[in-house]
């Protein structure tokens, strides 16, 4: 049995971060780990963006995600890549990645999706202490590449 | 936040149960004399439903609606009700006398219980629904 702590998509669901190495990152891949619930007709937007602007966003739709796994089930989760066609180079900095519903979504107990919170640090570090399950930070992976290593 | 319980693997073909928020619209059918049912829950799964709901129901020349909350819970042997209403429109009532008149019952069968009810006849025109904010609690 897995326990899913699950943050249901409204308007939108925000993560912030912040990337604190000196060296340039470039990020092959956002990994965001949704859960989705019976929402097979939808599409989202995913985004990233900081005090200049929205830097990167791209659509993608349950049906994609569904293809990720390999499955025809309307429940599952998954850290589903979101790839943008260029690495996004960041630098150092406090960004904010977000996950906003398309147009005809509407979400109930029937259908819906979801972002899910990590436990404790496991996938990224937080620079705070977290009271409880709500207030971990979003689980999110990033594919990187570094030059200079073989 | 919802707190879902996934079996073992990454996809599911039926809806894994979770414990939180879940809003909902239901038909209210008129004239039902037998207990029809809402919604049902499992005591495997859930030990008790915190329900904000609106009532309304309407034929061509008259309009009601009922606000309320219902507590449904399970004693360790049967699910229980509890109704409270906002306002006075006493739409909800133990047995059906007016045309607009509905009831509001709970019945067990093993470890699932029923939301059930009945309605008045308020002719052939007639519109109703059971709109709900429901928060489950699931059982550890």
């Amino acid at each position: 049995m897995t326990t899913l702590f699950v943050a249901t998509l409204e308007d939108e669901l925000i993560q912030e971060v912040k990337y604190n190495l000196e060296e340039r990152l470039h990020v092959g891949a956002f990994i965001p780990y949704l859960y989705v619930h019976n929402a097979s007709a939808d599409f989202f937007t995913f985004e990233l963006s900081n005090t200049d602007g929205v830097l990167f966003e791209k659509n993608f739709t349950v049906a994609e995600m569904k293809e990720s796994l390999g499955t025809t089930d309307n429940y599952f989760h998954v850290f589903y890549p979101i790839i943008p066609v260029n690495p996004i180079q960041l630098e150092k900095g406090e960004y904010s990645v977000r996950l906003i519903p398309g147009t005809n979504y509407h979400q109930d107990g029937s259908s819906f999706i979801g972002w899910i919170k990590q436990f404790d640090n496991i996938q990224n570090e937080m620079d705070y202490v977290p009271l409880d399950d709500n207030s971990n930070s979003y689980t999110i992976r990033y594919k990187c590449y570094k030059e200079g290593i073989f | 936040m919802r707190v879902v319980s996934f079996a073992d693997g990454f996809t599911s073909a039926s809806a894994p149960a979770f414990q939180g928020v879940i809003q909902e619209n239901y038909s209210i059918l008129n004239n039902q004399s037998l207990a029809t049912s809402i919604i049902t829950f499992d005591s495997a799964i859930y030990s008790s439903l915190f329900i904000d709901f609106e009532l309304t129901r309407e034929d061509s020349s008259n309009y009601f609606s009922q606000f309320g909350k219902l507590t449904i819970f399970n004693d360790g042997t049967n699910w229980l009700l509890s109704i409270g209403m906002y306002n006075n429109s006493d739409i909800i009532q133990d047995t059906i006398i007016n045309p607009e008149h509905i009831t509001l019952s709970v019945s067990n069968s093993g470890s699932v219980g029923s939301l059930d009810y009945t309605s008045g006849n308020m002719g052939s025109s007639y519109l109703g629904q059971f709109k709900i904010m429901a928060t489950r609690i699931k059982t550890v």
